[in-house]
């Protein structure tokens, strides 16, 4: 890897940082530091772009909708042994 | 005595709307520690059913989410066998490095565009299969909730350098397992190479 300008952070260094830029994990300064190394370096850039679509479809196919309809029933059945009778019979 | 008796009537009343809206959360948290239905759904019903045990102590206005999760997770490994084997805790900066590996290997199998043109579920939840639950829980606590490494770590009870090894290195894993999957669907160097081909 290369420094593609003395000014700013070295590819190296960028990288080590993706996951927490990514994460918005990094302070203000950092931040900037990065977002204007990826703004003059494509490698960085493509490589933050590959990353940045693995954690939205990571996220995406982890968040997929969960039918909990029959577990709610279940959860509220074992509630109702527990006392939670007068709140279920007021509300239907 | 009835759970429910030290337990104030408007507290009660608070526990569907505020803790049982979390349900759908909870219950892919449990989902992710255990890998399995029947034990995640057993779990998710004994979380909230100590959850209104315990609703007393909730306090209003904090964060009822992470306060379940929280209940789930100590349950969870409460009931247990906890593994007797080593677990070390990967150095991040490995991760990273073997992070940027994975990369120049997609690029060099001409897998750019990886996650959008393949369905990836199949991989991604046979790579989850394979992680220890504490990896997993670290995925699922910063990708999926939106925890930051700080509540992550705070919930996982560990300290924050812990919780990022395990984020890094679980996501590294997931990636590998994405790769594999490319390869076994036909994705070579020979076919990246003819396309290159192609295209130009």
């Amino acid at each position: 890897m290369t420094t593609h300008n003395d000014a700013l952070m070295s590819c190296e260094h960028v990288i080590r940082l993706l996951w927490e830029y990514l994460d918005n994990e990094l302070d203000d300064e950092r931040r900037l530091r990065v977002r204007q190394h990826l703004d003059g370096c494509e490698h960085c850039r493509e490589h933050f772009t590959f990353e940045g679509a693995f954690l939205r479809a990571l996220a995406t196919h982890l968040d997929e909708a969960t039918d909990t309809a029959t577990l709610r029933g279940r959860i509220v059945d074992a509630l109702r042994v527990e006392g939670y009778r007068d709140r279920l019979s007021a509300t239907g | 005595m009835d759970p429910v008796d030290d337990v104030q009537p408007l507290l009660i009343a608070d526990f569907e709307t505020v803790a049982l809206e979390f349900l759908p959360n909870v219950a892919r948290y449990a989902r992710l520690l255990t890998r399995d239905k029947a034990d995640a759904d057993d779990l998710t019903q004994e979380t909230f059913l100590r959850a209104f045990q315990k609703w007393s102590t909730f306090r209003p206005g904090t964060d009822c989410r992470k306060w379940l999760f929280t209940i789930c997770r100590n349950l969870y490994l409460r009931s247990r066998q906890r593994s007797k084997r080593f677990v070390s805790e990967d150095d991040a900066e490995i991760e990273l490095r073997a992070m940027h590996d994975i990369y120049s290997q997609a690029m060099a199998y001409g897998l750019k565009g990886l996650f959008d043109r393949l369905d990836i579920g199949p991989a991604l939840q046979r790579g989850l299969a394979e992680l220890l639950p504490e990896y997993r829980e670290a995925v699922l606590l910063i990708d999926v909730e939106d925890y930051s490494y700080e509540e992550a770590a705070s919930a996982a009870g560990v300290p924050i350098g812990t919780i990022r090894s395990r984020l890094f290195r679980a996501r590294r894993r997931l990636q590998q397992s994405l790769l594999e999957y490319a390869r076994d669907l036909g994705f070579s160097l020979t076919t990246a190479s003819a396309r290159e081909e192609v295209a130009s």
